[in-house]
């Protein structure tokens, strides 16, 4: 079996979360001894048995694989369309139906809805990830698979240490994460957080107002910038009161899961993904301005030591023989 | 200067005219002297000063590169906007204008390609039909646009004309729906004259492909599959007596001006893109499809090729493309910088 793996969003212009789900996946299926390559686009030779796709997959090329004799397994992560509210996903659902039914056909295939149907399967992070890829894309729920992100080893054997007083927030600095937002919250709440990540751009003017704060602040927000070491990392997590996590969308934090594997307590965003996910097991902050955000981390912040330990996520090692069982049954037919 | 070439659409799926513009105009490139990688997509570590993305980037990918501060510039092939009439592209350009205009829907309408290619740092295009596309259509700046023609390899560039001697006409390229080839076979065996095509099917179970084999009988549908040889493909082309195709759509088209090195005179279709480039030295089918007149026109085409010359068109390298080529990025980047 030979998988190749493909996206559409180069690693040079977007580290987080999405790279480490890529690069760990193939480091993953190699160690379980399954053959695992990224797709070289420009080579007429490379071939496989499946092609793994991170993101929706344009329609036409779906087709242009099964052509081939390939299987086409799709995993595209639907955090923005995963924290929509409920009315406008079924705005949406009323959109693409009268799209396809109405619209000129050019407009409707010009967003792939129809590659959920064509792809010989599905993979969702979570449960709501698979409710949304049914119901808003019309994907056969037979096909979906439910496979989470995994976390490194690292993260589970770093030693405990006694918890500290700064919460612990790992995430890159852009509008979506609600860093700043956090940020003025802490503040607010004197609550200490430590935000840990990069910005996409140094010149990003969201990255910018909160360097300018995070700087005027030094007693409530530390920021150094990223942590590449993992082990470092994990010591961070181990040590941390506990972790945040207020963005606005989410398909599956993996920082939330590196924290969880640290047994550190979680406050996440109150969106649909962190229910599904870690259901009682965290505590939830809605997303409010900061008045209420800034109450909601207080609150968190004097119960953290208390909270009990999140659930243990799953390895990549675990993560890939979920995968191989998907890759098995769609080779089976 | 370090350009990385990306592109959707994996080699493997397709072979034609993208990937050898793709592949030819790295190597030209590189003979300029601009360093030249294909974009790993997984490689984080990976640097360039800009990104060449051959076909139609997503407008997250542009805000993430406008974001990383690299300059994106994109070529799609406009094969079938180009050939719509100026009526049509204002029409669309104006129904596309209205329903960006409408205050809800933003995250839908990013996922459209419709404000992408002005979003790209620059846009290079073949065809003047097609900076029209993104003139009419997409409002995108002039100053955001160039135009840049498609090279020919020096195997056919150093062809020189043949005897023309074989007897039959040439079709080369993919046998594929969009190049009508089973139609253009009817119309051979209708015409009673003799037409060799060349090329090769996507995949060997496609449906088009079998009844394109059907119509084979290598009397007036001849076929040799694709050979990778460019050497053997102009002795093939030199060797014809004229050249045909009757693609739905096309822009530049590599394989008609492969055929024109060669010194072949063309049958194509009555399209912008063969008027910017042919002109009137070329014969042209008014209609796309089988039918009495397209009949006419290829027996006429095939009595007359003998005495008719190649088109006198201007045929460039992909060296000279690259240096063109070469030109715009120097000009995006010193934008960049001045910025």
């Amino acid at each position: 079996m030979k998988i190749i793996l493909d996206c559409h969003v180069p690693a040079m212009l977007a580290h987080g979360g999405a790279q480490i789900q890529i690069e760990q996946t193939q480091r993953a299926l190699s160690a379980i001894g399954i053959e695992a390559e990224f797709m070289r686009w420009w080579d007429t030779r490379q071939a496989g048995d499946v092609i793994h796709f991170f993101g929706r997959m344009p329609a036409d090329q779906v087709r242009f694989a099964q052509k081939k004799g390939m299987k086409v397994v799709m995993a595209e992560l639907l955090t923005a369309s995963g924290s929509q509210t409920a009315v406008q996903r079924l705005a949406r659902r009323a959109f693409r139906w009268t799209a396809e039914n109405f619209a000129p056909r050019g407009l409707a295939a010009a967003f792939h809805w129809e590659s959920y149907r064509l792809a010989d399967a599905c993979v969702a992070l979570t449960a709501w990830e698979k409710h949304l890829m049914a119901s808003k894309f019309g994907a056969d729920a037979g096909k979906i698979f439910v496979v989470p992100n995994g976390v490194e080893e690292i993260f589970f054997q770093s030693p405990k240490t006694a918890r500290g007083e700064w919460l612990v927030c790992t995430a890159t600095i852009t509008e979506r994460k609600r860093v700043l937002e956090l940020a003025h919250a802490a503040v607010a709440a004197q609550t200490p957080v430590w935000i840990i990540g990069q910005a996409y751009g140094g010149n990003d003017p969201y990255a910018q107002k909160f360097f300018a704060f995070a700087k005027q602040n030094p007693k409530f927000i530390r920021y150094d910038g990223g942590v590449s070491d993992r082990v470092e990392l994990a010591k961070i997590y181990r040590a941390a009161r506990g972790f945040v996590l207020l963005s606005a969308m989410e398909s599956l934090s993996l920082s939330a899961l590196e924290a969880a594997a640290c047994g550190c307590p979680l406050l996440l965003g109150d969106l649909p993904w962190a229910h599904s996910v870690f259901g009682a097991q965290a505590t939830y902050c809605p997303l409010a301005g900061v008045a209420a955000t800034a109450a909601a981390l207080r609150k968190y912040y004097d119960i953290a030591p208390t909270l009990p330990p999140p659930p243990r996520p799953a390895t990549w090692r675990e993560v890939a023989e979920q995968l191989k069982s998907v890759y098995e049954k769609v080779l089976a037919g | 200067m370090k350009v990385l070439i990306d592109c959707p659409v994996p080699a493997m799926f397709t072979h034609g005219g993208t990937q050898i513009q793709i592949e030819q105009t790295k190597a030209g490139l590189e003979a300029a002297g601009v360093e030249v990688e294909f974009l790993r997509w997984w490689d984080h570590a990976q640097r360039g000063d800009l990104v060449h993305f051959f076909s139609t980037a997503s407008n997250a990918y542009l805000n993430l590169a406008r974001a990383a501060g690299t300059p994106v510039v994109m070529t799609n092939l406009f094969t079938d906007a180009c050939n719509r009439s100026a009526a049509r592209l204002r029409r669309q350009g104006w129904l596309m204008q209205a329903a960006l205009k409408i205050p809800f829907g933003n995250q839908l309408k990013g996922q459209l390609n419709w404000r992408t290619y002005g979003n790209a740092t620059h846009n290079v295009v073949g065809l003047e039909c097609e900076k029209n596309v993104l003139e009419t259509v997409y409002r995108v700046p002039v100053e955001k646009i160039s135009i840049v023609p498609l090279g020919l390899s020096e195997n056919y560039l150093r062809a020189g004309h043949g005897r023309r001697e074989a007897g039959h006409l040439i079709c080369t390229g993919t046998i594929t729906q969009r190049k009508n080839c089973v139609e253009l076979a009817e119309l051979a065996r209708a015409a009673e004259v003799p037409i060799l095509f060349v090329g090769k099917p996507y995949q060997p179970d496609d449906p088009y492909w079998l009844r394109f084999e059907k119509l084979i009988d290598q009397r007036f549908v001849k076929y040799k599959t694709h050979t990778e040889s460019e050497i053997e493909m102009a002795g093939l082309l030199k060797a014809s007596r004229g050249f045909a195709l009757m693609s739905q759509f096309e822009n530049w088209c590599l394989s008609a001006h492969e055929a024109v090195a060669c010194g072949l005179p063309v049958l194509v279709p009555d399209q912008n893109w063969s008027r910017e480039r042919f002109g009137d030295a070329a014969r042209y089918f008014k209609t796309i499809g089988f039918n009495a007149d397209n009949v006419n026109r290829l027996k006429s085409f095939y009595a007359e090729a003998p005495t008719l010359p190649a088109p006198a068109i201007k045929l460039h390298s992909w060296l000279e493309a690259a240096q063109e080529l070469k030109k715009v990025y120097a000009q995006v980047l010193a934008r960049k910088s001045a910025a």
